[in-house]
C-alpha cells in the first residue's frame, strides 16, 4: 500500500472548483415554487497524479453524483472541472471523446455494467474498436494481456458474464475499464456488493494495478475500512458538502470535524477485547431538499453552538494538507474536540 | 442452564431443477436465555436458511429432512403450522435486512404493531395501540404518536427498521432472530440500531441469534459465534476465542482478509477462488480447494465438528493455532 504520497508535481491531474449539482424534484402542486435537491453544493478538491482520494459519506451525501459529474455522465449546475488543465465543459465533442479515454469508471454492480449477451472478449474489445485504439489485429492480444493483468484465465475470453462468479465479473469490469489505459479511474463502491473473501481479492487487485499502471483513483465508498486501506487522501461529504479533507493518517488519527469523528467511531471493529466509548449520533441525515441552515450538520452535532445554526462554516485549512469546515475548529487550535465530552 | 433453543443435526434440502441443494447439512447449536449467538458466513453458506427454518419460514421448495429443533423443550419440528403460529412473533420474533419484507405497505405502522399485540397478548384495540405507541417510543422513533397513523413509505429506512424492531419486541419474545438487521443501513444509523438492540436485550433478557457477514458487528454484539461454510458449521466458540484463537483455516483467512479501521495492513490476505457451487461440492471437507493446509485425508473425509478446548469446536483435521 502506498501510504506516503508521491512528491506532488506542480499541476494536479484533476481540479474541481465550486462544483454544484441541483436536481429538480417534482413539484407537489403546480403553483408551488420548485425546490431543488442540492445533491452537490460547492465542492472543490484536487487530485494529483498517483493519488488515491477516498470520497466517503453516507447515502444521499452526494458522493456518487460527484463521480458522475467528473466523467461527464451528468452535467453540473455550476462549477469548474479541469482534467489535465483543460476545462472539460468547454471541449469540442471530438476533444472530449479523446479525453474520455483517460477517465474510466468502475461501478458497484458488475452484472449491471456488463452486457449479458456479449462474450467477455467482445465487450472488452468494444471500447478499443470505438476509439480506434491499437491496430485492429493487435486488439485481441491486448484483451488477452488485460485478462492476465486482472488474474483471469485465458479461456475467460469466450465466456458470458452469467457463467462467471461475482468476483470474476468484477475483474472483467476492472479489465474493461483499464484496457483503455486511463489515467484516472473513478471507482464507485467497487467492492460493496461482493462477499468478504472476494472483497480482499478485488482491493488487492486495484492496489496492484495502481502501482503497475501508474493510475490515479477517486475511490467513492461508504465503507471507511476499505477507504482507509486504499487511499492516501480522504474527503468526507455530508449533505452535498465537503466537511473535511486531509491525509489519510490525519483523518483517521486526528479527525477534526465532529461528523468525521462520529463516522469513524461508528465503525464496528472486529476485536471483542476492544470496548470502546462509542460516539453515537442522534437522528438521521436531514433531506437535501431542505438542508438545515448554517452548518448542515448542526441538527445532529452534540457541540453545536448558536451561530452554527446561522452561519455556514467554510472549508478552511488547518495545516498544509488538512482542511475542515467547522466553527469549532480554529486554525490556531489544531486539536480534536475532547472525546471525554462525548456521551 | 437449560438451553432456550437447541438445534441438533438439522438438514434442510432444496429440490431444484438442477438437483438437490443441501443448503443446511447437519447443523447443531444451542442458545441460552439472554445469550447472543452470531451466525456468520458468506452468501449461500446456509446461515439464513438455518435460522428461518426454526419457524419454518424457509423458502417453500426447501424441506427439513432431518434433525430436531427444540425450543423450551418443545420439538418445533413435530408441530403443525397452526401450533407453530403460537410461537411465531410471540415466543420467537424475527427482524430482517429489508424492513419492507416485514411491514405491510397498505397498513399503518400503528395498526400492524397493534395487530400482533392483540393477537398474541389478547389486548383490546385501545390498549394495543397504547402499547404500540410505547414501543415506538422505546425504539426511539421521534413523534411516535404521529408515526402510528403513517404508512411505511412515509418513513425512512432507519425508521422502518426501528418500527420493525418495535413490532418484533412488542410481544416480549424470548428469542429474537435478527437476519442482517443493519446491513442496509448507514454506519451512523447502524450504530444506533445495534445500541438499541443491546439495550432492549438487557432490559427484556431475550436471547438473540444474529445472522451477519460483518465480523465487526459480531465482535461488538456476540457472546458466541458459529462460522458457517457451504451448509455446515466449521467453527464454533465464544467470541474472544473466535477472534483471538481462530482454529479453522476458513475463520483464520476470513479474519485476515478484512481491511481494518484500527490497524494498517500492507496487503490483505486473500482467500483464493470462490465458494463452491452447491451442485459441485468438493469431496471431503468443502473448504479443501481454497485451503493451504489441505491434505489427501481432507479430500477423503468430511471432518465432524469436534471440541478443541472448552467451548471451542472446529470441523477441521488440521486446526490452527491450538497445540494438538
Amino acid at each position: 500500500m502506498s501510504t506516503a504520497s508521491p512528491p506532488e508535481p506542480a499541476a494536479p491531474l484533476l481540479s474541481v472548483s465550486n462544483l454544484v449539482r441541483h436536481f429538480h424534484a417534482r413539484r407537489r402542486f403546480s403553483f408551488s415554487a420548485p425546490r431543488p435537491v442540492r445533491a452537490v453544493d460547492d465542492v472543490s478538491f484536487q487530485l494529483w497524479p498517483g493519488d488515491t482520494l477516498g470520497l466517503v459519506g453516507e447515502s444521499g451525501s452526494g458522493k456518487s453524483t460527484v463521480g458522475r459529474l467528473l466523467l461527464g455522465i451528468d452535467r453540473p449546475t455550476a462549477g469548474d472541472i479541469r482534467f489535465d488543465g483543460r476545462d472539460i465543459q468547454r471541449l469540442a465533442p471530438k476533444e472530449w471523446r479523446a479525453l474520455r479515454r483517460d477517465m474510466q469508471m468502475i461501478f458497484q454492480d458488475p452484472l449491471g455494467s456488463l452486457d449479458p449477451r456479449m462474450t467477455v472478449a467482445s465487450q472488452m474489445r468494444e471500447p478499443l474498436d470505438i476509439h480506434g485504439m491499437d491496430l485492429p489485429e493487435s486488439r485481441n492480444q491486448r484483451v488477452d494481456e488485460m485478462l492476465q493483468w486482472v488474474g483471469l484465465p485465458r479461456d475467460t475470453r469466450s465466456r458470458y458474464p452469467h457463467e462467471l462468479s461475482g468476483g470474476q465479473q468484477q475483474r472483467v469490469v476492472v479489465a474493461r475499464a483499464l484496457i483503455m489505459r486511463p489515467r484516472l479511474v473513478v471507482c464507485d463502491e467497487p467492492v460493496s456488493s461482493v462477499d468478504v473473501s472476494i472483497q480482499a481479492q478485488i482491493i488487492n487487485l486495484l492496489v496492484d494495478l495502481r502501482s503497475r499502471l501508474g493510475l490515479t483513483y477517486l475511490f467513492i465508498s461508504h465503507d471507511l475500512k476499505v477507504v482507509r486501506h486504499i487511499s492516501n487522501r480522504i474527503a468526507v461529504m455530508y449533505l452535498g458538502k465537503l466537511v473535511e479533507t486531509g491525509e489519510r493518517k490525519a483523518i483517521f488519527e486526528k479527525p477534526l470535524h465532529p461528523y468525521t469523528q462520529a463516522l469513524i467511531s461508528a465503525i464496528p471493529v472486529p476485536d471483542p477485547s476492544l470496548k470502546r466509548e462509542r460516539m453515537i449520533l442522534a437522528g438521521e441525515p436531514p433531506s437535501p431538499v431542505n438542508p438545515p441552515s448554517g452548518c448542515r450538520f448542526h441538527t445532529r452535532c452534540s457541540y453545536a453552538m448558536a451561530h452554527c445554526r446561522e452561519r455556514e462554516p467554510e472549508l478552511k485549512a488547518v495545516s498544509a494538507s488538512h482542511a475542515v469546515a467547522c466553527h469549532l475548529v480554529d486554525s490556531s487550535l489544531n486539536e480534536p474536540v475532547k472525546a471525554s465530552s462525548v456521551r | 442452564m437449560t438451553p432456550l433453543l437447541e438445534i441438533n443435526d438439522l438438514r434442510v434440502y432444496f429440490d431444484t431443477p438442477r438437483g438437490v441443494v443441501k443448503a443446511v447439512d447437519g447443523v447443531s447449536f444451542k442458545v441460552a436465555p439472554g445469550e447472543t449467538l452470531a451466525v456468520v458466513g458468506e452468501s449461500g453458506c446456509g446461515k439464513s436458511v438455518t435460522c428461518h427454518s426454526i419457524l419454518r419460514l424457509h423458502p417453500s421448495n426447501g424441506r427439513i429432512v432431518a434433525g430436531s429443533i427444540s425450543f423450551q423443550q418443545v420439538d418445533l419440528r413435530s408441530l403443525d403450522i397452526p401450533s407453530l403460529e403460537s410461537y411465531r412473533g410471540k415466543e420467537i420474533a424475527m427482524i430482517f435486512q429489508d424492513p419492507m419484507t416485514a411491514l405491510n405497505p397498505v397498513h399503518t405502522i400503528g395498526g400492524q404493531i397493534a395487530e400482533s399485540i392483540m393477537l398474541h397478548r389478547g389486548m383490546n384495540r385501545r390498549d394495543a395501540f397504547g402499547a404500540a405507541l410505547r414501543f415506538l417510543e422505546i425504539v426511539g422513533i421521534p413523534e411516535a404518536k404521529r408515526r402510528l397513523t403513517e404508512y411505511p413509505h412515509q418513513l425512512s429506512g432507519g425508521m422502518n427498521q426501528r418500527a420493525m424492531i418495535a413490532m418484533a419486541l412488542s410481544c416480549h419474545p424470548k428469542l429474537l432472530i435478527a437476519d442482517e438487521p443493519t446491513t442496509a443501513l448507514d454506519v451512523t444509523i447502524q450504530a444506533q440500531i445495534l445500541e438499541l438492540m443491546r439495550q432492549l436485550q438487557r432490559e427484556q433478557g431475550m436471547a438473540i441469534i444474529l445472522i451477519t457477514h460483518d465480523l465487526g458487528v459480531v465482535a461488538e454484539m456476540a457472546d458466541n459465534v458459529a462460522v458457517m461454510y457451504s451448509g455446515k458449521i466449521v467453527e464454533q466458540a465464544n467470541v474472544e476465542d473466535i477472534f483471538q484463537r481462530p482454529a479453522h483455516p476458513y475463520t483464520v483467512a476470513l479474519l485476515e482478509s478484512l481491511p481494518r479501521i484500527d490497524r494498517d495492513l500492507d496487503k490483505l490476505r486473500v482467500i483464493e477462488g470462490s465458494v463452491p457451487s452447491p451442485f459441485e461440492l468438493p469431496r471431503g471437507c468443502h473448504f479443501t480447494p481454497r485451503c493451504h493446509f489441505a491434505t489427501e485425508e481432507c479430500r477423503r473425509r468430511s471432518p465432524a465438528l469436534e471440541p478443541l478446548e472448552a467451548n471451542h469446536q472446529a470441523a477441521c483435521l488440521h486446526p490452527q493455532g491450538i497445540a494438538p
